[in-house]
């Protein structure tokens, strides 16, 4: 897995490339905490290039998420294929982010606010 | 029962240190090793054991298979840190392993528990169809191990949904907590994945040689009040994702159905 950082307007956007699993999940980590000890408050972390998130990665976007919010700040989630939204469903992860169908709704939704 | 007859190790090499090595350890484990570079030089009567420098590819495990038999335990000699190259070798019927540089307690356990193997009539190697894979305690292991059971259900027929989404996450669960988990990350500490495809069902059983746990203390993480935790989601998405979810008593293997 890799993954670029751009931004859009005052929007972090981690564009990620390939699987999020137990190998690598610091590495994004280690990324998103960098950028919301920055001073970044919204984030939006894209993964339209992502087949794959074992628990392991779904663990560590559960403690961003909660990091972020704890920051005043918010996360998004976008661009999900159907089996990451199955993943998300089956384990009600899908109840506690904010999931867009893609990244430009993603960046509507929190440029609006 | 015991033999008489010397022990021959075949060692299928080109590596001049290889070699050397290779036949020197043996040599103070009592074995007679045969040197060949390539398959023109095997001997006509199959070895106790072969080793095969999988820096050579993988097409020479076919074929010392072919030319063996079923019976004759097949060993990778791998470098360090080739997790493909290591899976590779079990997909294409080596049965164990050893890395180069050699580790000399590891080289001997090996030797003597396929020796021993090798004096018992065991059932034969051939007589189903299925595929085992083992690996070191070590997550650069776990994507190649899973892909290579996910393409083999896939060569199988087995659904293309349900071999890339549950059998997959499922089994990504079972290795990764065999690997963080059971053996604790420990390098000397093997895990084994075994397949096994009938034409109702696949199962694969992930073993490890951690001391188990007791699946039924795992918190149901979909609970409101489990679902802000980081960990956790594993077992359950094994659970969920599979027919039928087995674990022997000790807790140290999982065995994981999938209905065709």
């Amino acid at each position: 897995m890799t993954f670029t950082i751009g931004r859009e307007n005052d929007v972090s956007v981690f564009s990620m490339e390939g699987e999020l699993t137990v190998g690598n999940r610091h590495d994004l980590k280690r990324g998103v905490l960098d950028a919301v000890a920055n001073g970044d408050r919204k984030i939006l972390i894209d993964f339209a290039q992502t087949s794959y998130i074992d628990s392991s990665g779904l663990g560590v976007l559960v403690s961003l998420s909660k990091r972020i919010r704890e920051s005043g700040g918010e996360l998004r989630l976008a661009a999900l294929n159907e089996d990451l939204g199955t993943l998300f469903e089956l384990t009600r992860l899908d109840t506690l982010f904010h999931i867009a169908d893609d990244r430009s709704a993603a960046l509507a939704d929190l440029t609006d606010r | 029962m015991m033999t008489d007859a010397p022990e021959r190790a075949l060692i299928c090499a080109a590596r001049q240190a290889v070699i050397q090595a290779l036949e020197q350890e043996l040599a103070e484990l009592s074995a007679v090793p045969h040197v060949a570079h390539d398959p023109s030089e095997w001997p006509a009567q199959p070895p106790t054991l072969a080793f095969l420098d999988l820096e050579r590819g993988t097409d020479q495990v076919r074929a010392a298979r072919h030319a063996f038999g079923p019976d004759i335990p097949l060993i990778a000699l791998v470098d360090n840190e080739s997790a493909s190259r290591l899976i590779a070798a079990f997909a294409a019927g080596c049965e164990d392993y050893v890395f180069f540089p050699l580790n000399r307690d590891e080289l001997k356990l090996i030797w003597r528990k396929h020796r021993e193997s090798s004096r018992k009539p065991a059932p034969s190697r051939a007589s189903s169809d299925r595929i085992a894979l083992e690996f070191p305690s070590d997550v650069a292991y776990l994507e190649e191990a899973v892909g290579e059971i996910v393409r083999a259900c896939e060569e199988r027929e087995v659904s293309a949904d349900r071999a890339r989404l549950n059998l997959r996450v499922a089994l990504g669960e079972a290795v990764s907590n065999a690997i963080l988990y059971g053996n604790r990350q420990d390098p000397f500490k093997r895990v084994r994945v075994r397949a096994e495809f009938a034409t109702d069902r696949v199962a694969v059983t992930v073993t490890d040689e951690g001391t188990g746990f007791d699946p039924a203390v795992v918190p149901d993480p979909t609970r409101p009040e489990n679902r802000w935790r980081s960990h956790g989601r594993g077992l359950f998405l094994l659970q969920s994702l599979m027919d039928a979810v087995e674990y022997n008593e000790v807790g140290n293997a999982v065995t994981l159905v999938l209905l065709r």
